[in-house]
């Protein structure tokens, strides 16, 4: 595509598409809205070129943190919002995660002990110690009745 | 997601899983994986190589069909999980408990 900028001309914007700097969700508490955000989140950050491991932490910190809340996250049986924002910012992905649910911190979660023998390994626990483990930073805050659970990649 | 039983009979049972373990692929599989693993009772070898992502409770999957053949003193061992599987496989100490093997005659070493 050409493009031409003249100095005495009013200034130019470029009339190459440019894509747009963050995806948002607003997703119900219900596990179906996943299948959606996953695959909404590759392409946007497939067409971003982001690196093969850095799309997989992404996809799976929204799968752990997501099914967390929409299975642990509410009281009541009734449909509630679960806000998602997904973006690049200086060559990390940054997610955020926005729910009217209980508190809860998933940094004060108990850690995993991965050197238990077989009889006492728990089945389940591992979302957050990957979590952890996997993801660069990770922010929580409690404000005005919401969890805010910000992760950098 | 898929699950191919490749082969099943009085010594061992060896079935390939293929495609996302996530939320949905484990309510997909998780059923007819169980029926073919736990349930035979034999030692298993699950070839992971087509596997393209898994999340927690894929590996949960797995730890609670292990768990259960370990009861009846029979093993399990992971085939080729692709990179990024394998990565968060071990992220999570999954090879403390079952071990990832890369070469088929290795796996059913480990399963002897």
């Amino acid at each position: 595509m050409l493009f031409a900028c003249f100095v005495d001309d009013p200034p130019c914007e470029s009339d190459a598409p440019t894509m747009p700097e963050e995806l948002q969700f607003t997703i119900r508490n219900d596990l179906r809205e996943l299948a959606r955000v996953g695959a909404e989140s590759r392409a946007f950050l497939v067409e971003r070129r982001v690196d093969d491991r850095s799309l997989y932490v992404a996809l799976l910190a929204l799968e752990e943190v997501l099914s967390n809340v929409i299975r642990h996250g509410f009281a009541d049986t009734d449909e509630h919002e679960i806000s998602v924002s997904l973006g690049l910012d200086d060559g990390r992905i940054e997610i955020d995660v926005v729910d009217g649910g209980r508190a809860f911190d998933p940094l004060s979660a108990p850690e995993v002990d991965l050197q238990a023998p077989m009889e006492q390994r728990a089945v389940g626990g591992l979302g957050i110690h990957l979590l952890r483990t996997m993801v660069h930073e990770i922010r929580y805050e409690r404000a005005e009745g919401r969890n805010r659970l910000r992760l950098r990649i | 997601m898929e699950l191919t039983v490749i082969r099943a009979d009085d010594s061992v049972t060896h079935l390939a899983i293929l495609g996302n373990l996530d939320i949905q692929g484990v309510n997909e599989i998780q059923d007819r994986f169980v029926f073919n693993t736990a349930a035979r009772r034999k030692a298993t070898l699950v070839d992971l190589s087509q596997v393209t992502f898994i999340a927690s409770l894929g590996m949960g999957m797995l730890v609670g069909v292990a768990k259960a053949l370990h009861r009846h003193q029979q093993k399990m061992v992971l085939l080729r999980p692709p990179k990024m599987v394998q990565h968060a496989l071990e992220a999570a100490g999954i090879q403390h408990m079952i071990p990832i093997a890369m070469e088929e005659t290795d796996a059913f070493r480990m399963l002897r």
